[in-house]
């Protein structure tokens, strides 16, 4: 076998290899991209005035949680977490075994809600919005007020009395 | 006569309407608050929320000690049932100096009236507003901070979130806050300290203590000490840790004689360290088309923290045949319930209850994303291997 021969295998080995090489890291950047933890809602820099509202993500199995934009400190989300949250902007991502997701930002808006539900005896009393409210209930020249909590309902007379919500604390 | 037949007849064809329709009115913001600077103007913007989703008409009023600070854009406006919100704003021009140092507050009121109330002429029947509050904070002369607390339960641990806001002229060289836990009945549970840091005039920043509670189910109360330099600001917090939870422990009916009344009697754990309260056992059975062939209450029960009572319910069983039937076991205590699918067993001296104590295990499936990842690489190394090594050979033999 001559040298130009041994060279020209040696040529052909290292381009198998180089192509090797280019396959595997391509498969390797796919997987990276397709398994890589995304954030579907809420979107980014949405304003969330909704009582209830649900983080929707793939690939993830955690929602990291924060009020800092570096992550000082934060709160770990995973499926069956519920959490109450005050008006307020928060941080967040998702992180699956090997990688973080990037960070996106929501706030929450305070949202003064309040329905009058019809019952059969008494009308239902609703708190439809995302903070705690106080009502003040006005019946010809008396006034009485209450708190109503978030999604809270109470019975109240079937009258023509005038109902007013505001924030609570 | 006629008139006052007609005027009746109207009033109660309104009523009626009225009381069919469901009233439902959002506005947000809740609250908006700027701090106090001399001669500030600035727009302030707001939506009504149309959660009803059906026509009407907003009146607004502004009301407070400072309203002849506000001017609004519109003082009336309309929807229909398919405008979900719409946007408004108003004015703030401040004066250029407030002598009481602290919160002032103004209230911009938004009445719901019926859309076509100019023809109406009157309302009848329940009213409904809300308010946007504007808070006007006037800075203290000296160090002031105001605090509240955020409690938020996740996996097992309790973080304590507490927005700090300076209210003074003067900056905070050192705050943190000093949180003591105490179970319902006032014994101290835990002390935490959060995190300390520095705080601007007028600037909001976030403390935070975490606590992996190692205690009962059951309410608690966090009173939280911020104590900023020499001063100390203090609020106190009531909150859950785990769940309000019941556990049915034995369901069984003695002494049974089919057509005669049973008694089923439910021995229920309160596995949450507070008494509950109206505790109540629903029991449905179903025929064998599905349909509801009973539906028994017992009495409601008070169950002590972290005990046990016995619930009885009764069931007429007069007509019933014997058979294996469906049912469902709801216990409901507050706005909770806990529900179980049952078998009754109903012979002739015996109904025997299936599906109180039996454990249904989900096995979750081992394929998750790491392991599709790690067979991926695993497969595609091995391809490549084996691919590599066939060439050499192939190479080496030419």
């Amino acid at each position: 076998m001559n040298i130009k021969m041994i060279n020209k295998k040696f040529n052909l080995e290292k381009k198998i290899i180089l192509a090797e090489l280019i396959l595997v890291i391509g498969f390797l950047v796919y997987l990276f991209f397709s398994f890589s933890p995304k954030q579907i809602s809420p979107l980014n820099g949405a304003v969330i005035i909704e009582p209830n509202f649900v983080f929707e993500i793939e690939n993830g199995q955690e929602v990291l949680l924060s009020v800092y934009e570096n992550f000082d400190e934060y709160v770990v989300l995973d499926e069956n977490s519920e959490v109450t949250l005050a008006p307020g902007t928060y941080y967040w991502k998702v992180r699956n075994d090997f990688v973080e997701s990037e960070i996106r930002t929501f706030t929450i808006q305070s949202h003064v809600g309040l329905n009058i539900e019809e019952g059969e005896k008494l009308n239902k009393l609703v708190n439809s919005g995302n903070v705690d409210l106080e009502v003040e209930k006005k019946t010809g020249s008396k006034v009485t007020g209450l708190i109503l909590g978030v999604n809270e309902i109470k019975e109240v007379e079937k009258d023509n009395s005038t109902y007013e919500g505001s924030q609570y604390e | 006569m006629n008139k006052k037949i007609l005027l009746v007849c109207f009033l109660g064809l309104f009523l009626l309407a009225n009381v069919q329709n469901a009233l439902a009115l959002g506005i947000t913001p809740g609250r908006t608050t700027i701090n106090f600077e001399p001669g500030l103007h600035q727009e302030v913007s707001f939506s009504i929320i149309n959660s009803g989703h059906k026509d009407m008409s907003v009146v607004f009023m502004i009301r407070g000690e400072m309203n002849e600070s506000v001017t609004l854009n519109q003082l009336y406006a309309e929807f229909n049932a398919s405008e979900e919100s719409k946007s408004f704003t108003y004015a703030v021009d401040l004066p250029q100096r407030i002598e009481t140092p602290g919160k002032h507050e103004i209230e911009i009121v938004a009445v719901e009236m019926p859309k076509d109330l100019e023809e109406i002429g009157m309302v009848v029947g329940a009213t409904l507003s809300v308010v946007t509050q504007l808070y006007i904070y006037v800075p203290y002369p000296n160090k002031y901070v105001e605090a509240d607390v955020n409690v938020v339960e996740s996996g097992g641990e309790i973080t304590f979130l507490i927005p700090v806001v300076s209210r003074g002229k003067l900056d905070i060289v050192n705050m943190e806050a000093k949180i003591d836990v105490y179970s319902w009945s006032d014994e101290k549970v835990t002390s935490l300290v959060s995190n300390s840091d520095s705080l601007l005039s007028l600037e909001r920043k976030e403390l935070v203590a975490k606590w992996k509670p190692e205690v009962a189910p059951g309410k608690y109360k966090a009173v939280v000490n911020v104590v900023y330099d020499e001063d100390v600001s203090t609020i106190e917090k009531e909150f859950n840790v785990g769940e309000m939870f019941l556990e049915i422990r034995e369901l069984v009916v003695k002494d049974f004689q089919l057509g005669e009344i049973a008694k089923f009697s439910a021995l229920v754990e309160n596995k949450w360290s507070n008494d509950l309260k109206d505790v109540y056992l629903n029991i449905i059975v179903y025929n064998n088309e599905g349909e509801t062939m009973a539906d028994f209450k017992s009495p409601t029960y008070d169950i002590g923290s972290l005990s046990q009572e016995e619930m009885i319910a009764y069931w007429d069983t007069g007509g019933v045949h014997k058979g294996t039937y469906d049912g469902k076991l709801i216990l409901r205590y507050g706005e909770k319930a806990t529900e179980r699918n049952i078998q009754l067993k109903i012979s002739d001296d015996k109904i025997e209850i299936i599906g109180i104590t039996g454990n249904v295990v989900v096995r979750g499936s081992k394929f998750n994303l790491t392991n599709i990842l790690l067979i991926g690489v695993g497969v595609l190394i091995a391809v490549n291997i084996v691919w590599f090594v066939i060439i050499r050979k192939l190479l080496k033999k030419r």
